[in-house]
């Protein structure tokens, strides 16, 4: 980390959709600015290289065609969900009644 | 039957001549399990088809198609899917999960007639270097109950190492399978990235993770990875079968980045690793001194990589497709509290470093930044490779430390620094046994790392054969 930094820990379980209690809180707001300034330690030496634009492995599609019967894992996949309504997965209501904000 | 030592090859000689058959042996291994596993905490499930399993493996042997690993007891870690097996990754938030499909390896192993005798413990979600962080109950190594067996795939380390299996089947992304390995007196193989598929294994940091194996012997090892290894279209990762091929030059030079090899090393381990070293000299090896100059900086590569690709593979475990699931007002109640409560404090640490790294106005000074970072480090191993044919470390800077020793995760961190490098550069590594130190009156066991070029496994195998042999002498 960049020194005098400030990590804000709650904003951070904020986009990583995690609830932090007070303890925890405490917990990694000592801990993870000395992990984020000891992983800094790269920044010596970062600008000696350059981004690799020629990456040793691609992205591999497969083709665009059913590899298999549509159904056939519909029953063990679903089975997996906790909240099920026939062949969907349930989930609470996103979009609520009343005036849009 | 004395099965506390055995061997893959040694099974399949009795099993093949009929001095006892694959039930015997499963039951066994049953037997041993009831004694010792309620203490070592190896195995989190002992399957309930284990003996039907032997059966048909006996089958098979009753036909003459049996192949090298038919019969043959194994433990795999419980981050490996094996179809309406339950897999929790050691986690709370995989409570009550079954499998829907067979991993590759375990299609590739149930293909062979391999008998699985039950799921082990692990670091949740692989992240760990003692299988300390379990939700369900930390390890004991075999060796040593006050010590770690290291981690994180540490219960398939102490299955194999406390007689609860002949071999067993782990993951390694910094070095999960290698140290715990080195820790147990095992041999544990990283394979090339890619040469294995991570198809069916819960994936933690998928440009790192590979499978690879445990077992007592290179001989062994290199059974299950032939079995294991190979094409797989569902991991797009997966290196084509030509691949391994061409790459059978026998190893005379081996490079030891002594540099590299001072923060946080034991002096009795580099005191054993340069007895190892002088005994392969004198077996006619040319040992040379090499330089990896941003080794030191791996650990810190690692530490911003891993996380943040860990920090989107686990976005998945949100509470609505599987697993356990917090009634919240809302979906996004049900997210944060599902993921606050399911992940254990290694767990939701990790995902808070991986999202701040990859967050808005610090992704370019950490994630981007580490990135060009890796690549140099997999040019000193480019560079070094046309100087030496293999590269030799201790797998560990330590033996097997105390439970409980490292409650500061930078330290804990610092247990894997010289098999970290090896999963940044995708090249594959092996473990093997080196001696031992005594500690509290208890000898422990040390591993030896080899890491070869991308594809040169069969290099590994040869220098762990070399080092099996001077150990006899």
């Amino acid at each position: 980390m960049m020194d005098g930094q400030k990590v804000d820990i709650k904003v951070l379980a904020d986009l990583a959709r995690i609830e932090v209690g007070e303890a925890d809180m405490k917990t990694f707001e000592g801990q993870i600015p000395a992990i984020l300034s000891f992983v800094a330690r790269i920044q010596e030496v970062a600008e000696s290289g350059e981004t690799n634009m020629n990456p040793a492995h691609k992205n591999v599609m497969r083709d665009d065609t059913n590899p298999y019967e549509p159904g056939v894992f519909t029953e063990a996949l679903l089975d997996a969900a906790p909240r099920r309504e026939g062949d969907y997965v349930r989930v609470p209501q996103v979009i609520k009644g009343g005036k849009h904000t | 039957m004395d099965i506390s030592r055995l061997t893959i090859e040694d099974a399949r000689r009795a099993l093949d001549a009929k001095e006892y058959s694959a039930v015997e042996l499963a039951q066994a291994h049953l037997d041993a399990t009831k004694k010792r596993n309620a203490d070592l905490n190896a195995y989190l499930e002992i399957y309930d088809d284990v003996i039907a399993q032997a059966q048909a493996a006996d089958a098979i042997i009753a036909t003459g198609k049996q192949q090298a690993l038919t019969g043959i007891p194994i433990a795999v870690k419980d981050n490996i899917l094996i179809r309406g097996k339950r897999a929790s990754s050691a986690s709370k938030i995989l409570e009550g999960y079954v499998a829907p499909y067979d991993a590759t390896v375990i299609e590739r192993l149930k293909a062979r007639g391999t008998v699985f005798i039950g799921r082990t413990n692990m670091d949740e979600f692989a992240m760990g270097s003692s299988t300390e962080h379990s939700v369900f109950g930390r390890v004991k190594n075999p060796i040593d109950s006050a010590r770690v067996p290291g981690g994180s795939s540490g219960g398939s380390a102490a299955a194999v190492a406390g007689g609860l299996a002949v071999a067993a089947i782990g993951s390694d992304t910094g070095g999960s399978v290698r140290q715990p390995a080195a820790f147990c007196g095992l041999v544990g193989l990283k394979p090339t990235y890619g040469a294995v598929s991570r198809f069916g294994l819960m994936a933690m940091a998928s440009s790192l993770d590979q499978v690879g194996p445990f077992a007592r012997t290179i001989a062994d090892t290199r059974i299950i990875f032939s079995a294991i290894r190979g094409h797989d279209a569902n991991d797009s990762t997966s290196l084509p079968d030509g691949f391994f091929t061409g790459n059978e030059k026998q190893p005379k030079t081996i490079g030891v980045p002594r540099a590299f090899l001072t923060e946080g090393m034991d002096s009795d381990v580099l005191a054993r690793f340069e007895e190892a070293l002088g005994k392969l000299r004198t077996e006619g090896y040319t040992i040379v001194d090499i330089d990896l100059p941003h080794a030191p900086y791996a650990l810190s590569v690692y530490y911003i990589i891993m996380p943040a690709e860990a920090s989107t593979n686990l976005a998945r475990y949100d509470g609505i497709r599987y697993g356990l699931s917090v009634e919240g007002a809302d979906s996004m109640e049900i997210y944060r509290k599902t993921r606050g409560q399911g992940f254990g404090t290694e767990v939701r640490r990790r995902i808070l470093i991986g999202t701040f790294v990859l967050s808005s106005g610090y992704a370019d000074a950490y994630y981007r930044k580490a990135i060009i970072v890796r690549d140099l480090i997999r040019k000193d191993f480019e560079k070094a490779f046309s100087q030496v044919d293999v590269i030799a470390t201790p797998t560990a800077p330590t033996p097997a430390f105390r439970a409980g020793e490292k409650e500061d995760p930078l330290a804990m961190y610092a247990a894997d620094i010289f098999t970290i490098p090896v999963n940044l550069a995708g090249v594959p590594g092996i473990s093997v046994p080196m001696g031992t130190v005594a500690r509290d009156g208890v000898n422990l066991p040390l591993g030896m790392q080899f890491i070869a070029p991308h594809g040169g496994e069969d290099a590994l195998f040869t220098m762990g054969e070399a080092i099996e042999r001077v150990a006899l002498q």
